[in-house]
């Protein structure tokens, strides 16, 4: 027979125990004890601490550095747009102020009727001064109508397809056009040439002329309207036994930044070929 | 057929090329010549087919972008090609010097009958000046660009024609 066993007053009594350690605790009467026992693991805590948020970085970094990598690129993509639209906004501001100066010269001329035209190629042979523009015969253009800058005279059309026209510049070598000399009053022709340098020819030696004196279209020759503006002579030469003097121009153009033009379309240029007599004396 | 093609397809850009950019980046009055270079870069690869073909589209292509008469273009630039064509087999067969001798050739054919022609019509531009101002800078400038485009002229053929420059 298994004897009796009498129960164990133990674990009352560590529960006993336990209580009235956590009502001290609470009472904060442990306060000193546990300051006591707690203080030399203090920088045991806190050393494991910096230890472990060091390597949870180390775990997480690269993570943050494909994050970050991924945002700079998308920062970079915005900012290349931004760039382009400013680019693209930059190019509009000096359309529409090319287009406000046509369109002042077009109103202060309001007798001519314009189409404008924006210059897309230039001849690539080294020896004519040409342009090509995006309009043609199918919007009214023809060959030999002049075609102005805001400034002032650019030329006239050579050759015209449906949706495009060649223009002969004022600097072309074989471009000669009839101007005159203000305020002299005097006529003159104006050459270009391979370099572009325009010069005003067959001016006579009686007349005295000052740089900076204004150069416009006559209109004889029916070949370009009158009083249109082509520059300012710099310099004159005259020979003494000449019996013309010339002068050198500088256009109102500048040739080298056309972009857009316009072109008058209401003048028709004159043939005045049967009018010139045949030095064969033919009748 | 394809040769052709892809000639006119090069020589179109090229053309566009001149028109808008070379053009405006001149030595005096010289400026490089992209559709001759093109041309060359082609034409003097014996083993490559079309040659003529990309001759006469240089010539239509850069007879509609100037002022000159097309029909002068389109003998020049054929000259050209026939010139091109014969220096690897009658004179030498090393490209380094037949694509200069080549350039030279062909930018004072090409730029002297242009002379001529707008000299018989009374153009008053000198012999002097047209030599000075226009064909020696445009020779130095074609001098600088021809190996680059040679080059460059050389990769696109590999990718269209891979054995023939292989071959080459």
């Amino acid at each position: 027979m298994k004897p009796f066993k009498r129960p164990s007053w133990q674990p009352l009594a560590v529960g006993l125990l336990a209580i009235g350690v956590l009502v001290l605790a609470f009472g904060g009467y442990l306060n000193p004890v546990a300051g006591a026992l707690l203080r030399p693991l203090e920088p045991v805590q806190v050393w494991l601490n910096t230890r472990f948020l060091a390597f949870q970085t180390l775990v997480n970094a690269p993570a943050d550095t494909a994050n970050l990598q991924q945002e700079n690129a998308q920062l970079r993509e915005e900012v290349a747009a931004l760039q382009t639209q400013i680019i693209a906004l930059q190019q509009q501001v000096t359309e529409v102020e090319i287009l406000s100066a046509l369109l002042d010269f077009a109103r202060a001329q309001p007798q001519n009727e314009y189409q404008a035209a924006a210059v897309i190629g230039i001849d690539p042979s080294p020896f004519l001064h040409y342009i090509l523009i995006n309009r043609g015969s199918d919007d009214g253009l023809r060959r030999g109508m002049p075609v102005v800058s805001a400034e002032g005279l650019v030329g006239r059309i050579a050759a015209v397809t449906a949706s495009a026209a060649r223009v002969q510049l004022i600097t072309d070598p074989s471009s000669l056009v009839d101007v005159r000399i203000q305020p002299a009053e005097v006529d003159g022709i104006l050459a270009g040439s391979l370099t572009a340098a325009l010069s005003v020819e067959q001016i006579p030696v009686s007349v005295s002329l000052q740089p900076g004196d204004l150069v416009l279209t006559s209109g004889l020759g029916g070949q370009y309207p009158a009083n249109i503006l082509v520059g300012q002579l710099t310099s004159v030469r005259q020979e003494a036994t000449a019996l013309f003097q010339q002068a050198a121009l500088d256009p109102v153009t500048d040739f080298r930044r056309l972009t857009i033009v316009l072109v008058i379309t209401n003048f028709r240029p004159l043939d005045v070929t049967p009018l010139i007599p045949d030095p064969a004396g033919s009748p | 057929m394809l040769p052709a093609f892809m000639g006119f397809i090069a020589l179109a850009i090229a053309t566009v090329l001149q028109t808008t950019l070379v053009v405006r980046l001149p030595l005096l009055e010289g400026i490089a010549d992209l559709p001759l270079l093109t041309l060359l870069g082609w034409a003097l690869r014996r083993r490559l087919p079309g040659a003529w073909a990309w001759g006469v589209a240089a010539g239509l292509l850069v007879g509609l972008a100037t002022h000159l008469p097309i029909w002068l273009m389109l003998a020049t630039y054929l000259a050209i090609t026939g010139l091109a064509i014969s220096l690897p087999r009658r004179v030498w067969d090393l490209p380094i010097l037949n694509l200069f001798l080549a350039t030279l050739a062909g930018t004072v054919l090409l730029h002297g009958l242009a002379w001529v022609y707008l000299w018989v019509l009374g153009s008053p531009i000198g012999f002097g000046e047209a030599f000075n101002q226009v064909l020696l800078p445009s020779l130095l400038l074609n001098f600088l660009l021809a190996l680059p485009i040679y080059g460059l002229m050389g990769e696109f053929a590999k990718l269209v024609f891979p054995d023939e420059v292989a071959n080459e």
